[in-house]
C-alpha cells in the first residue's frame, strides 16, 4: 500500500530525513516513535505534500502511484489524511462549512455524488456522537478558541468523514488529558479496519494502549533504526531512546 | 485657492444655473454657503491631511456637468429588486423615480419620500438640512450642499417599521457627469430603522456620484445602515455620512465596497448623548486599478458612550485600499469605550494598502484601543485546507471570505448578511 524507499528530505539547507525506508500494508497500524528532532513531523508533512520539504533522493509509492508528484488536495482525494500535531485556526470559516467543503471535494474526486446540506448534516452527526462533539462546536470557526482536546477530537472527526486509506496521526495524543485521550483513542479504534492503514507518530505508549500497533519503528536522526512489535513501544517507554543515539553516533 | 482646476471651474459654473426652488431663501442661502465653501477648498488633493492617500485629481475626463434626469425601466434593474421585501426608493442620477419605488409602511409618525417632495411641501426640514453636517472642512459635503435638490427623506417617530427601507442609487450617465443625492434620516422615540442602500451603475462611461447623508438618532432609537457600493468600472462614488447619536441611541453601519474606479466612503459620527453607541463595519474588495478609501471619524462628546470599528480589506491586482480612522474623546467624556480594528490581505504583489488609525483622548477614565494589520494569506491555513481535499483556488476563496466575514459578524439580520456574503462570494469567483 505504501512503500518509502531511501527517502532523503531537506528543509532549507538542513537534511532531516537521511535514507528512510518503510513499508505499510493494507489494514496495518504502524507506530513511529523517536526523540525530538528525529524527523517524525517531517515524514508526516512529506506524505501529505506540504511545500518547503524538498525530496533530494528516494521515492514514495502509494497504491502503485508516485505520491511525490501529487498536489496535497489530490493526495487527500486518493485517501491520504494527516491529523495535524497543531491544527490550524481558520477565523471566519465555520467548522460545518469547512467539513462539508472537504467531504464534497473528496467525494467529487472519488466519483461519488456530493452531499446536499441536509444529507451532510445527517452524515456528520453519525460521527460527532462517538467523538462527543456538540453542534455548537460545528458552528464555531475552525479550531478557533478550541481547547487542546477539542482540536484533536475535531481532527479525528475530519478523519472519520474523509474516510482515508492511509491516516497519518502526528502526535494526536499530545496535549490531551486522560478523558480526552480516551475519547480520541476510542474514536480512532472505531476507525480501524482491514482497508485502512494508520501511521501513528507519538512519543508515548499511552495512545497505543487504545490503538494497538502491528509494527513499531524507532526513528532517530532521520532513519528507521529499529523495528519490532508492540512490545518495542513498552521498552522504549521504560528505557528511552538513548541507546539509539549512541548507535547513531 | 491658487490653482483652480478646469473641473472645479466647471462645477462652480454649473451651480450658478441651479433653478430648483429659488423661492426658498433659506435653501438658496444654504446652497450658497456650500458653493462658497467649495470654492474655498476646491476638489481635495493629497496635500490635505484627510485626503493624504486619495487624490481627486485622478478624475480626468470629468466635465463637471450635472447628470441629466433620465428614467429607466424595471428590466434594467430587475436583478436588484427582489432580494428582500422592502420599502423601496429608487433614484436615478440623484433624481427620485417614483414608478420604480414602493412604500409599504404608512401611518402617523412616519415619512418616507423624496427630499424634493419634502422641500416643495414644507419647511420642516430647514432645521436639519445642513445643520447636522457641515460644509466646513469637507469640500465634498460642501459641493453636495451647493447642489441640493433631491435624495431621500426619512423621518420616523414612535412607529414600528414593518419592512426595512431600501434605497437604490443608480448612475446612468453618458458623458462623465456628476450627481448629488442628498439624504436626511431622522429616528426619534424608540424607533428602529433597518436601511439598505445599493449604489449601482448602468453605464460603462465615467460618472461621479457625490452623495451626502445627514442622520439624527435620538430617544432610545437605533439605525442599522447597510450600504453596498457596486458601481461600474469607470464610476466614482464619493459619499459623506454625518450622524449625530443622542441619548441611549445607536447608529450601526455596514459597508461593502466592491465596484467602481474610485470609492471614497466617509463616515463621521458624534456620540452626543449619554449611552450613545456606534459601530462602524466595512469590507472592501478591490482588483485591477480600483481605489477604495474608507475614512471614518468618531467623536465621543459626553460621558458613557461607546464605539466599535471593524474594517477589513482584500486587495488584488494593482488596487489600492485606504483606511483612515479617527477616534476623538473630548474633555469630560469619561467612561468612553472606543475600539478600532483594520485588517488587510494583499492578494497580489502590486496591491497596496494605506492604513492610518488615530486616537485623540482628552478625558480620563476611558478605554480605547486600535490595531491595523496588512498581511498575505496564511500558507499554513492554505495547506491545512488543501490537505483536506479542497483545491487551491477554493481554499484561497474560503480563507479570504472567512477573513472578510469577521467584519460582518455583527449584522443582526440574516437576510442582509446573506446579501453581503453572496456579494463577496461572487467577487471571489470572478
Amino acid at each position: 500500500m505504501l512503500e518509502i524507499n531511501n527517502l532523503h528530505v531537506n528543509v532549507g539547507e538542513t537534511q532531516i530525513l537521511k535514507g528512510l525506508n518503510l513499508e505499510i500494508n493494507a489494514g496495518e497500524v504502524h507506530a513511529i516513535m523517536g526523540p525530538n528532532g528525529a524527523g517524525k513531523s517531517t515524514l508526516s508533512y512529506v506524505l501529505s505534500g506540504r511545500a518547503g520539504y524538498e525530496v533530494t533522493e528516494g521515492s514514495i509509492t502509494y497504491q502503485g502511484k508516485n505520491l511525490l508528484e501529487m498536489e496535497p488536495e489530490k493526495r487527500a482525494g486518493e485517501g491520504i489524511f494527516l491529523a495535524f500535531q497543531y491544527p490550524v485556526e481558520i477565523p471566519g470559516v465555520s467548522t460545518m462549512n469547512f467539513l462539508k467543503a472537504a467531504v464534497n471535494s473528496v467525494r467529487k474526486y472519488r466519483g461519488e455524488r456530493e452531499f446536499d446540506a441536509m444529507e451532510f448534516l445527517k452524515f456528520v452527526r453519525e460521527q460527532t456522537k462517538i467523538l462527543n462533539i456538540s453542534d455548537d462546536m460545528l458552528k464555531r470557526a475552525v479550531n478557533v478558541g478550541f481547547s487542546g482536546g477539542e482540536k484533536k477530537r475535531a481532527e479525528v472527526l475530519q478523519m472519520a468523514v474523509l474516510d482515508p486509506i492511509l491516516a497519518v496521526l502526528d502526535e494526536t495524543d499530545s496535549g490531551l488529558d486522560v478523558d480526552a485521550l480516551r475519547i480520541v483513542g476510542e474514536g480512532l479504534t472505531a476507525l480501524r479496519s482491514n482497508e485502512r492503514s494508520m501511521l501513528v507518530i507519538t512519543h508515548y505508549q499511552r495512545l497505543l494502549d487504545y490503538i494497538v500497533p502491528d509494527v513499531v519503528h524507532v526513528l532517530s536522526s532521520g532513519k528507521i533504526v529499529d523495528t519490532g512489535d508492540k512490545k518495542l513501544a513498552l521498552e522504549l517507554e521504560k528505557n528511552g531512546y538513548e541507546i539509539y543515539s549512541e548507535a547513531a553516533a | 485657492m491658487v490653482n483652480v482646476s478646469e473641473t472645479t471651474k466647471n462645477l462652480i459654473d454649473q451651480q450658478s444655473s441651479m433653478q430648483f426652488s429659488k423661492s426658498k431663501p433659506w435653501l438658496e442661502l444654504l446652497r450658497e454657503d456650500g458653493i462658497n465653501a467649495f470654492i474655498n477648498d476646491g476638489l481635495p488633493d493629497t496635500d490635505i491631511e484627510k485626503w493624504k492617500y486619495t487624490s481627486l485629481n485622478q478624475l480626468g475626463g470629468i466635465s463637471g456637468e450635472r447628470s441629466p434626469k433620465v428614467a429607466i425601466n424595471q428590466n434594467q434593474i430587475s436583478w436588484l429588486l427582489n432580494e428582500v421585501e422592502t420599502n423601496k426608493l429608487v433614484f436615478v442620477n440623484g433624481y427620485f423615480q417614483e414608478s420604480l419605488s414602493k412604500i409599504i409602511d404608512v401611518g402617523e409618525g412616519i415619512q418616507i419620500s423624496s427630499l424634493r417632495d419634502e422641500l416643495l411641501n414644507s419647511d420642516f426640514i430647514q432645521d436639519y438640512l445642513g445643520k447636522i453636517g457641515s460644509s466646513a472642512d469637507n469640500p465634498l459635503f460642501a459641493l453636495n450642499t451647493a447642489f441640493i435638490e433631491d435624495g431621500c427623506f426619512i423621518s420616523i417617530e414612535n412607529y414600528k417599521l414593518v419592512k426595512p427601507i431600501e434605497v437604490i442609487y443608480i448612475s446612468n450617465s453618458s458623458d462623465a457627469t456628476c450627481h448629488y443625492p442628498r439624504n436626511i434620516i431622522l429616528a426619534r422615540n424608540n424607533v428602529e430603522i433597518n436601511i439598505i442602500e445599493r449604489h449601482v451603475g448602468l453605464c460603462d462611461e465615467a460618472y461621479i456620484s457625490n452623495g451626502a447623508t445627514e442622520i439624527l438618532v435620538e430617544g432610545g432609537s437605533g439605525i442599522n445602515h447597510y450600504r453596498l457600493f457596486e458601481d461600474t468600472v469607470n464610476g466614482t462614488n464619493l459619499s459623506s455620512v454625518k450622524a449625530i447619536v443622542k441619548d441611549h441611541s445607536y447608529y450601526n453601519s455596514f459597508v461593502l465596497s466592491s465596484g467602481g474606479r474610485l470609492i471614497r466612503c466617509e463616515i463621521d459620527v458624534s456620540c452626543a448623548g449619554e449611552g450613545a453607541k456606534t459601530s462602524l463595519n466595512g469590507v472592501y474588495i478591490a482588483r485591477d486599478k480600483q481605489h477604495m478609501d474608507h475614512t471614518t471619524s468618531i467623536q465621543h462628546l459626553v460621558p458613557n458612550t461607546a464605539s466599535v470599528e471593524n474594517y477589513r480589506g482584500a486587495l488584488d491586482g494593482n488596487s489600492r485600499g485606504v483606511f483612515q480612522g479617527s477616534i476623538v474623546v473630548e474633555e469630560g467624556a469619561d467612561g468612553a469605550d472606543g475600539r478600532m480594528s483594520n485588517k488587510n490581505i494583499l492578494l497580489s504583489p502590486k496591491a497596496e494598502v494605506n492604513a492610518k488609525p488615530q486616537l485623540e483622548i482628552y478625558a480620563d477614565d476611558v478605554q480605547c484601543a486600535h490595531g491595523c494589520t496588512v498581511g498575505e494569506l496564511d500558507d499554513e491555513a492554505l495547506f491545512y485546507l488543501r490537505s483536506r481535499g479542497i483545491c487551491e483556488q477554493d481554499a484561497r476563496a474560503m480563507l479570504v471570505e472567512g477573513f472578510l466575514n469577521e467584519a460582518l459578524s455583527g449584522i443582526p439580520e440574516q437576510a442582509f448578511l446573506d446579501v453581503f456574503q453572496n456579494k463577496i462570494k461572487g467577487w471571489m469567483v470572478v
